[in-house]
Formats: structure tokens, C-alpha cells, sequence
């Protein structure tokens, strides 16, 4: 934890110098002063010296966030539109431990882009260095202010992964939003000052979870984000692999569905539920052990033939035998083509009536827009002669109600799907026949080469010996198709199995993490008792249980978002309470929250008198529970100062009319 | 007979027949198509004419818009008529059958002519549709239609129609 000590804002004119300094306790610090007299200018010297601009919109280095006097012109006693020559600001922070830094940066007339920092050990030696403010601030192991602020905080670096998909992270004003709530953006939304010109993937999510100290789930954040990157790549595997095996299955005369559809992990839950091998042997009846067990014992009964049997012996002659083998492989050819002319036939009219289902249930979809619109109805028309309207039923003419068109587009849509459905299973039936007719085609060339072989023979021995010769070296190509097809299956297979691990190490950060959720719970309770605190209107003590944070940390009341409940002054007090309820949260789970909130004007949209006395009930609360520093600057009336002292609340009023001040020798006052 | 392992719709054949199920009719649940819906002849017609009628007074063949859009509804016709219209210049008769000839009896069509002639949209001259003294609105509904990209299907149909030079003696006339 840190704490704030001082800032301090000075500069130099023409005239002479100004100052301002303000200083802080642990604790509740309230500072009260008219509007105008720089409370702002202070509090904007914070997130200047921690080099945090960026957050309020602003190119590094600009100092547009200070008004015009420590920018331009000061007012300086009674003399106005005084130029300022230069001007700086410090602010100087505490550690727990004792240790301190002060940061000093120039805001006009210096190099702003470096700050200076002198950091006092706890021993209370020095050692200054000047940082760059935003140039590397972060990379710079050396030079870069924030890599400083972090190590000197103990903060945590965290990655993040940008919508471009670089590696980058979480810097100190992706933080700052939510325990620096400007004046004027700061209180209109949670993350209104969130820097999401990085790029940073769930920055709003990521910050809040940083605050809460649930490194887990920021681990398991940035995997995911890392596996959205290569959710692409993964993607267009699947698709390539996909290819391949219906090319494969499609070779073997088999029609399978192996979609890519959804995200990877759903098409490896899908992939790993079935095997490629299964799916052969139990939709295709491909049993592989089974059919080189019947090959084997073919080729050895065709050689047991060859070494053994008694030549020319067979019942029928070897010549008829393969003759026959040739006639019924062309048999079974031509009753293949007409069965495969038919399938085609049969595609080809169910594409064609598909096309014509689609046209009509476009047409009617658009006539039923017509009727809904009454555009082009026929009731409406008059005869031109007796301007009497014309009964479109006298001309046997009927228009149909919209409720009669939508049954029709509705019966249409399902036989689009029905059809649809022929459609697939005619293309599996024609990816088959296409086989079947491949494989019959392939076997009588060899049959025909057998036969041919078996009739250059003369005698039946040496016909038997060829007509042997000839089976056996079919049977061994069937053995080697089969060897084949194993070793492709079997590579496929494995192909698909590497896919699915790469999917699974890619996408293991999955399960609920109960660390997360233990933290998310105690900020939910936090954020029930702020907001009852500062009083919103729609949350109450009946109700405060159903308050509830969604996973983008947004805050519901039931179901609605509490941001949309409640009357326009309760929209800060949502605010404040949210960045309150966090860091008592991180604080109590021992986040890495910085221990500070800085509210800077939270009396906006003037709160009516009840929700002032609340107020000032809440700030008697904070300053006797608040273990962290919270800084608060408004506006108090007359006599709230004296009552919030009286309650032993830290008031500080800003009673010089300025908290810039000349101090310079020639300066005037009046 | 197959079993009813092997058919399913035998499958329900059999059960029907085993059960004491009775047919009824939900007049309800019967479809009608929009084909035979006159706004959708109307708004066909005026596509049709927006595109094939010609001239000043926006002249068409009555019989060649009733098979206009008898076909725009019909997409898988086009390229019969379109065969048959290239044959004809060849002098091949073996075209002819691809002529679609249902037309001639669709009697909502002519209904719809009917209708926009008694309305005064249309007027008729001979064999010859051409507008009336209220054409405008059915201009203005083509306008409409074109606009708001509905009927895609028909007036691409209709545009690639445009091609044919149709007569009487092509349409089956004298």
C-alpha cells in the first residue's frame, strides 16, 4: 500500500513566483473550497507525475489537463493575465514500509517527457534519476517510470493480448480509472477514463481483476486471449483436415459427416467422440483385421493350389472360369451404371425442385411483405366509369390473408428441409455407386487380363497354373490396397489426434476458477454496504442481496444494470461506491490495490439536501473505518466543516481563496 | 410387401392398419401457394411490363405477358424458352416440345387482366395490352418492387426473357 504525503504545483512569471502545496494523512482527507480555487489543479498533479495522461484522452507528454494558470496566464495578487514562464508539479508518496518517492515534472518550460525522482530509502539515504515519463515507460528496464512505479509498488506486471493480437500489458492508467475518479468524465461511468486506445483485449475486466488480486484468472485471462489468436489457425487445420478425410472416405465409396462446424473445441469434443477406424467398421462394415484375415487365407489357399493340387483337376476348366469371372464383372458393371444413371437423375430433379422451393419461398416471403406493407391491394381499386369499388372475388380473383401466406412459407421451409435431407443421402448414394462402379471397372481389367493370359496357355495344366498365378496376384493387390488403406487411415487418424491434443493444450484454462469467484463475492458485499452508505435510491436494505457484478464486472440490480436505475445524482454515487467497495475488497483479500481512491468532486448533479446529509454520514464513516487513504475534494457549506471536525473527520479548507499562491518577492497582493 | 424394418412408410402402413385411426381433414392446415394469389399475379404483371412493355402507350402481346409471367414463376421453365426461342431461328422443329404450354390455362392471370382492365390500369387493343388512364400505379408499384429488391428471382427471369422476340405463330397462335 502507499499513501499520497504532498503535492505541490509551482511556477515562475515575470512578476515573480506562485506555489501551492497540499498535504495528506492516512485516512480520510477531505478538502473544501469554492469552486475555481484549484482543488483540481492540485489532484491533476497525481496522475501527472505517475505519467498516467493518456487516461483523460490526452497524447503522452500534454499537459491540457491543468487550467491556464500554471499553463498560461495566473492571476497573481491583484494583477491578472500574468504569462507564466514556467511552472512544474511534485507529489511525493509513501510506502508502507517507510520508504518514499517524490516525482517532480515539468508542466510548462521543462522537458516534460522525463520526470525526476528522488527516492529515500527507509534509512533515509537518497538516490535520484530522471525517467522517462512515457517513452518505453514500461519496456525500459532502465529508464522507463512506470517499470519503476510497478517494481516500487510491488505491482504485478500482467499481460494482455491487443485486439491485433500483440502481446502487450496492463499499464498503470489502464489501473488508475478505478481508484482516480476525475471531476468531470470520472463520475459519468465506471470506466469512462479507461485507455482503450491500446487495444488491450477486456481491459476494464482485466484491470478490475488485477485490483482484486486474482492472478489466476489474469493468467488464465491471457491464455484465453492467446487462443483466440490461434483459434484461427487451429480453425483452418480443422477445415484442411476435414477435406481430407471426406476426400479419403469418399475414395472408399463412404459418405461421412466431419463438420468443422463451431469453435475448435466443440469440433474436437465432436472429433474425439468417434475414431475414424470406428466409423468405417460401424457404419461401413470395414472390419480390417477381419479382411486381411480373409485375404491371407485366400493367398494361401491359392498357393496351397499352385504347390499342391492336382493340375487341371478343378470341375470347371480354368479358360470358363475366368470367362465367367469376366461376363459376371460386366453383369454387375451394367446393372451399376443404370443404378448410378438413376441416382444422378434422381440428384439432379431434387436439386431442381430445391431451386424451385427456394424461388417460391422468396416470392413468398416478398408477398407477404406486400400484404403486411398494403402494398398494391386490390381492395382499394375503383372502376374508373361508376367509381364504385371492384370485388376482386366478381373477377374469381382471391388475395390471400397473411396468415394463409405465412403457413405457406412455413410449409415451404419444411420442405426445403426434407429435400435437403434426399438431396444428401442421393449424394452419398451416387458417392458410392461411383465406387462400387470404380472397383467392379478395376477387377474386370484384371479379370480380362487373366482371361487372356489363361487362353495364351496350352493344355489345361499350364491354363490351371495361369489361372492360379493370376488369382494370387489379384489377391496380393487386394492385400496391398488393404495395407494402404490401414497406413492412411491410421495417418489420418493420427493427424486428427494431434489437431485435437494442440486444441485441448490451447483451451485448458476452461474450468471455473473458485479463486475468482471467492473475490468476486467479497466485492459484491462491499459494493452492497458502499451503496447503502452513500444512499442510492434503488438499492435498499430489502433488496441490497440481489445487488451482483455480471463477468464484465458490471452492476446489476436482479436484472437490470444498476447504472440504469435510480434518479441522476445516484449515477456518482454508483461510482464512488464501486471504486470504494474495491479497494476494501482488494485490501481485505490482500490485493495489489495501491491503497488510495481519490474522489474528486463527488457531489455532482447537486444532490438534494437528504443525499448531502448522507453524505456527510458516509464521510464520518469512512474517516473512522478506512484503513487506506481516501482523498475527497469538494465544496462544503457554512457549517459542514464544523460538523464533520466535530465527528473528527480531516478537514482542510482552502482559505486564501487560491491554492496557488504568489510567493515571489515582487508579487502583489491585494 | 416389404417389411416394416425396411420401410419406414410400411412401417406405418402397418400400424395404421392395426389401429382404429380415423383420417380427419383440418381445412385449416391446407396450404394454398401464393401462385395463385392475385396480388402476387399483380405485382408479377407490373415487373412483367415494367421490363417487356414498349413505347408511349407501353404495348405488349397479351398472350406473351401471360406466358411471361407464367414462366418468371416458374424458373426452372426459362431455359426451356429461351432453347426454343434460339431454335426458331434455326428453323428446328425439334424444339418445339420445349415450349411451356401450361400457360394458356392459368385462369388467374387472366382474372388479374380482368380485373386491371376494369380498373382502367390496363386497356386492351386486339391481341394487344397496353396501358390505361391509371397505368401509373401499377408503375408506381414496379418502382416499388424494384426498389426494395423484392422478387429477385422473377425479374431476373423477366430481364433475361428480354432477349425473345416473340409473335403470335410462337405462342401458338395464328
Amino acid at each position: 500500500m502507499i499513501r499520497i504525503v504532498s503535492i505541490e504545483v509551482s511556477g515562475r512569471t515575470a512578476r515573480g513566483s506562485f506555489t501551492g502545496r497540499m498535504e495528506f494523512e492516512s485516512g480520510l482527507n477531505v478538502f473544501s473550497g469554492e469552486n475555481a480555487f484549484g482543488k483540481s489543479t492540485a489532484i491533476t498533479s497525481i496522475p501527472w507525475c505517475l505519467g498516467i495522461e493518456p487516461m483523460f484522452g490526452l497524447q503522452n507528454n500534454d499537459p491540457a489537463r491543468f487550467p491556464g494558470a500554471v499553463r498560461d496566464v495566473i492571476t497573481l495578487g491583484d494583477v491578472e493575465n500574468v504569462p507564466v514562464l514556467a511552472s512544474e508539479a511534485s507529489v511525493s508518496i509513501e510506502r508502507d514500509d517507510g520508504a518514499r518517492i517524490a516525482l517532480r515534472r515539468a508542466i510548462l518550460g521543462g522537458d516534460r517527457e522525463k520526470v525526476e525522482v528522488t527516492e529515500t530509502f527507509p534509512n533515509k539515504s537518497k538516490k535520484t534519476m530522471v525517467l522517462q515519463a512515457r517513452k518505453d515507460t514500461m519496456s525500459d528496464e532502465t529508464a522507463g517510470l512506470q517499470r519503476f512505479l510497478f517494481e516500487w509498488m510491488g505491482l504485478p506486471r500482467t499481460p494482455l493480448m491487443t485486439l491485433n493480437g500483440r502481446r502487450s500489458e496492463l499499464y498503470l492508467e489502464n489501473l488508475a480509472p478505478l481508484f482516480f475518479i476525475d471531476q468531470t468524465e470520472g463520475w459519468t461511468d465506471l470506466f469512462a477514463l479507461q485507455v482503450h486506445r491500446y487495444g488491450l483485449q477486456e481491459v476494464n475486466e482485466a484491470a478490475v481483476e488485477f485490483l482484486l488480486g486474482a492472478r489466476t484468472a489474469l493468467d488464465a485471462r491471457f491464455r484465453r486471449q492467446e487462443n483466440v489468436s490461434t483459434e484461427a489457425r487451429l480453425k483452418g487445420e480443422a477445415e484442411k483436415i476435414s477435406e481430407r478425410v471426406v476426400a479419403f472416405f469418399k475414395a472408399q465409396g463412404w459418405t461421412t459427416s466431419w463438420s468443422t462446424r463451431g469453435t475448435s473445441v466443440e469440433v474436437a469434443k465432436r472429433w474425439a467422440d468417434r475414431k475414424l477406424s470406428e466409423i468405417a467398421r460401424k457404419d461401413f462394415n470395414m472390419n480390417v483385421a477381419a479382411e486381411r484375415e480373409r485375404l491371407t487365407q485366400r493367398l494361401i489357399s491359392l498357393r496351397a493350389l499352385l504347390a499342391e493340387a492336382p493340375a487341371g483337376a478343378a470341375d470347371r476348366g480354368p479358360a470358363s472360369q475366368a470367362s465367367q469371372e469376366v461376363v459376371e464383372f460386366k453383369t454387375k458393371r451394367h446393372k451399376l451404371r443404370d443404378e448410378l444413371r438413376q441416382a444422378r437423375l434422381q440428384l439432379a430433379e431434387q436439386k431442381s425442385l430445391l431451386e424451385a422451393i427456394e424461388h417460391r419461398a422468396s416470392s413468398s416471403k416478398d408477398v407477404l411483405k406486400l400484404k403486411l406493407q398494403g402494398i398494391g391491394r386490390l381492395d382499394q381499386v375503383e372502376c374508373p366509369t361508376c367509381h364504385r369499388e371492384l370485388d376482386p372475388n366478381s373477377f374469381q380473383l382471391t388475395e390471400q390473408s397473411t396468415e394463409s401466406v405465412a403457413a405457406h412459407i412455413d410449409a415451404l421451409e419444411k420442405q426445403r428441409v426434407l429435400i435437403r435431407h434426399n438431396i444428401a443421402v442421393l449424394d452419398a448414394e451416387v458417392v458410392r455407386l461411383q465406387h462400387d462402379l470404380s472397383s467392379v471397372e478395376e477387377r474386370l481389367l484384371v479379370s480380362e487380363r487373366a482371361l487372356a493370359t489363361v487362353n495364351f496357355a496350352i493344355g489345361a495344366t499350364r491354363e490351371s497354373l495361369a489361372k492360379a498365378a493370376a488369382d494370387i496376384s489379384s489377391a496380393e493387390r487386394e492385400l496391398d490396397a488393404l495395407t494402404a488403406y490401414t497406413r492412411d487411415i491410421e495417418a489420418l487418424e493420427d493427424t486428427v489426434q494431434r489437431w485435437i491434443a494442440e486444441v485441448h493444450a490451447a483451451g485448458d484454462d476452461e474450468a471455473q476458477d473458485s479463486d475468482l469467484r471467492t473475490r468476486i463475492a467479497k466485492f459484491e458485499e462491499m459494493l452492497r454496504l458502499q451503496l447503502l452508505a452513500l444512499g442510492h435510491s434503488a438499492v435498499s436494505r430489502a433488496n441490497a442481496t440481489e445487488v451482483r457484478l455480471d463477468d464484465r464486472y458490471i452492476p446489476y440490480l436482479g436484472s437490470r444494470r444498476l447504472r440504469s436505475l435510480g434518479s441522476a445524482s445516484d449515477h456518482p454515487r454508483l461510482v464512488a461506491a464501486y471504486v470504494l467497495a474495491l479497494a476494501q475488497a482488494s485490501r481485505a483479500l490482500k490485493g495489489p490495490h495501491p491503497g488510495i481512491v481519490i474522489l474528486d468532486e463527488p457531489q455532482q448533479q447537486n444532490p438534494d439536501a437528504k443525499h448531502v446529509e448522507l453524505f456527510l454520514q458516509f464521510l464520518v464513516a469512512a474517516s473512522k473505518g478506512t484503513a487506506m487513504q481516501v482523498i475527497v475534494t469538494t465544496h462544503l457549506k457554512k457549517d459542514e466543516p464544523a460538523k464533520l471536525r466535530a465527528a473528527k473527520v480531516r478537514v482542510q479548507e482552502l482559505p486564501q481563496g487560491h491554492f496557488l499562491n504568489a510567493s515571489g518577492l515582487n508579487a502583489q497582493r491585494k | 410387401m416389404t417389411t416394416s424394418d425396411e420401410d419406414p412408410v410400411a412401417a406405418l402402413g402397418v400400424a395404421l392398419a392395426q389401429s382404429n385411426a380415423t383420417a380427419k381433414l383440418n381445412r385449416k392446415r391446407i396450404v394454398r401457394s401464393t401462385l395463385h394469389d392475385a396480388n402476387y399475379h399483380v405485382a408479377i404483371i407490373a415487373c412483367a411490363m415494367r421490363i417487356h412493355a414498349e413505347g408511349s402507350r407501353r404495348r405488349v402481346l397479351a398472350a406473351w405477358l401471360k406466358l411471361l409471367q407464367f414462366v418468371a414463376a416458374r424458373p426452372s421453365l426459362a431455359e426451356n424458352l429461351l432453347e426454343y426461342a434460339r431454335s426458331r431461328r434455326t428453323g428446328d422443329l425439334q424444339k418445339w416440345a420445349l415450349m411451356p404450354r401450361g400457360y394458356m390455362g392459368d385462369q388467374t392471370h387472366d382474372g388479374v387482366v380482368d380485373f386491371l382492365v376494369a380498373a382502367g390500369v390496363l386497356r386492351r387493343d386486339g391481341d394487344y395490352l397496353e396501358a390505361g388512364p391509371r397505368y401509373a400505379g401499377l408503375e408506381q408499384l414496379a418502382a416499388t418492387i424494384e426498389a426494395a429488391q423484392m422478387f429477385t428471382g422473377e425479374r431476373e427471369i423477366l430481364n433475361r426473357l428480354r432477349v425473345i422476340k416473340p409473335n403470335k405463330v410462337m405462342l401458338g397462335g395464328s
